[in-house]
């Protein structure tokens, strides 16, 4: 475990790059440090802060993940199955890093719409 | 004090519930709640209903009086010195039952609407999720047509009644393909269909309503209990929202005007440096700016109250009312603590329950932030369709209106750029 970590960066879905796939997601690397991985789209997962720790494969409902040994020589879960992922953020909230970021679903611009807009009486 | 903005039936409502208010309601009920000795207040419902409390704004044939919106918040600025639980439990059968009367069958009124202004039957809403409250458009909770039933699976959380209600209107996704507000329908469920209890929650306030997270697993509903059209949630919804905020508003009034007086007469009695402590203006300004706040929404409450009567869309004006009477409230019930000092956070005065109540009244139904994303949105609406030709155009009334090129807007973010 380490004793200092920022969270995982939310925002890399729109701000990092695809460098690479793996398993059937794709790899991003960070616009400010090439070394560092986050695996996954809808399940992000940022290697540089996972220490493999398990405890998002104990939790998760629907085994979105498995163990991983890095390149880089640390145990790290990957998000294998992503694509089984509900959305219940279990992982997120045990994660003891706050490595993991699920890609929240969209359209809540759309209920302000409708909460503000929609057929009015 | 607000006697020459209301009608003489509208005071004798007034003078009726307050009675009722100091003589039928047990003390130790409402420590019951308050100490969780109580899960919910059934004798108060009783009570209530026996007196034909309930419900003041619907039909007699439901066991309503026929009176109009104003009536209704004069009688819940009375309930609300009881504090928001007993207001809460008076007021569920007016939201739940604006559903029901203007969207609902007859059948449904007469097994639903009209048991539960007689106290036969208790009431529940189901709105916020887990998700969230104010995005109420998002609901996850989902309901598919099978022969004639709907099965329903999902929860609501911060159900008041979820333990002790019979039944509950319950907001439901039944189209998958189309805008929010054309994809959620209501359904009356019965406790007995299979809706099951998951979380009691520990409430700073508001205790003993039985406040709890809901859960519909396969639950079987007939589509007798769809109420108003199907996929037309958006329209109950909407007409929900009149009583659930300006019930909301109400309430707080009266506890905020309930710590006020104790506040005064403490006030004038108690003494510091020789004299009482109203001869200090620190003390007594603040009973004149909380009085003048508690009238003020007053004001906006009634005037909210009266264009609900008119049928006209008030959405503006029942959102400026929750969000300025509930502020209003739990500020004044705030002061009230100030002016008592220590002895005010004791349990020796019921402010620090007031206190602990008032603090809700500004989140639920439709926390103020969304009250105010509410009211500018219709602000803008209204100033910008306006025809300007009917106002004086006050921007021309300064020297420099001429010139019209520092009136800038926007400007192109290339202008400067080499070409």
């Amino acid at each position: 475990m380490i004793d200092f970590y920022v969270p995982i960066d939310r925002t890399f879905r729109n701000t990092w790059r695809i460098v690479s796939n793996h398993e059937g997601h794709p790899v991003w690397t960070s616009p400010v440090d090439t070394e560092v991985e986050i695996h996954g789209r809808v399940v992000g997962v940022d290697f540089s802060l996972c220490y493999g720790c398990a405890k998002c494969i104990d939790a998760c409902p629907t085994r979105v993940f498995d163990h991983m040994y890095h390149e880089s020589g640390r145990h790290v879960v990957d998000p294998v199955r992503e694509d089984d992922c509900i959305l219940c953020l279990v992982c997120e909230i045990v994660c003891p890093v706050e490595a993991i970021s699920i890609e929240r679903e969209g359209g809540s611009e759309d209920t302000l719409d409708s909460l503000l807009e929609g057929k009015r009486g | 004090m607000f006697d020459v903005i209301l009608s003489q039936e509208e005071r004798n409502l007034r003078d009726e519930v307050r009675k009722f208010v100091r003589d039928k309601v047990d003390r130790d009920l409402i420590l019951a709640m308050d100490s969780k000795e109580k899960e919910y207040p059934y004798e108060f419902i009783k009570v209530a209903a026996k007196e034909n409390l309930l419900g003041l704004r619907f039909p007699k044939e439901y066991g309503g009086r026929g009176l109009g919106w104003v009536s209704e918040m004069v009688a819940l600025e009375e309930i609300g010195v009881l504090g928001i639980a007993l207001g809460c439990a008076f007021s569920l059968p007016s939201i739940v039952g604006e559903a029901i009367n203007k969207f609902g069958t007859t059948e449904q009124k007469e097994e639903y609407l009209l048991p539960t202004l007689q106290g036969k039957k208790i009431c529940g809403e189901g709105l916020t999720e887990p998700r969230g409250g104010s995005d109420f458009f998002g609901t996850n909770t989902t309901a598919i047509k099978n022969g004639n039933s709907f099965i329903v699976n999902g929860e609501k959380r911060f159900v008041a009644g979820g333990v002790g209600a019979d039944y509950f209107l319950v907001y439901a996704k039944t189209r998958f393909d189309a805008l929010p507000h054309e994809s959620l329908s209501a359904f009356i469920i019965e406790r007995d269909m299979g809706v099951k209890v998951e979380e009691e929650y520990e409430l700073m306030g508001c205790r003993g309503m039985g406040a709890a997270r809901i859960v519909m697993k396969d639950v079987e509903v007939p589509k007798t209990n769809l109420v108003g059209e199907l996929h037309d949630g958006n329209s109950i919804f909407n007409a929900m929202m009149v009583p659930e905020r300006l019930t909301s508003a109400a309430g707080p009034i009266g506890m905020g005007r309930a710590s006020i007086e104790i506040a005064v007469r403490y006030a004038d009695k108690r003494e510091a440096f020789g004299r009482a402590i109203r001869k200090y203006e620190a003390i007594s300004f603040k009973v004149a700016d909380c009085t003048t706040q508690l009238d003020a929404a007053r004001g906006l409450v009634y005037r909210a109250a009266k264009k609900a009567d008119t049928g006209e869309w008030c959405r503006k004006e029942v959102s400026q009312a929750k969000v300025f009477a509930t502020e209003a409230g739990f500020h004044a019930v705030h002061e009230a603590m100030q002016i008592l000092g220590g002895i005010g956070y004791t349990d020796v005065y019921p402010i620090e329950r007031l206190y602990r109540d008032a603090r809700l009244a500004t989140i639920w139904t439709g926390s103020n932030e969304v009250q105010r994303l509410i009211i500018q949105n219709e602000v803008f609406r209204e100033i910008l369709s306006e025809d300007r030709s009917l106002k004086r155009d006050v921007e021309l009334d300064t020297p420099g209106a001429h010139k019209t090129d520092e009136k800038v807007y926007t400007e192109d973010p290339k202008k400067y750029y080499p070409s």
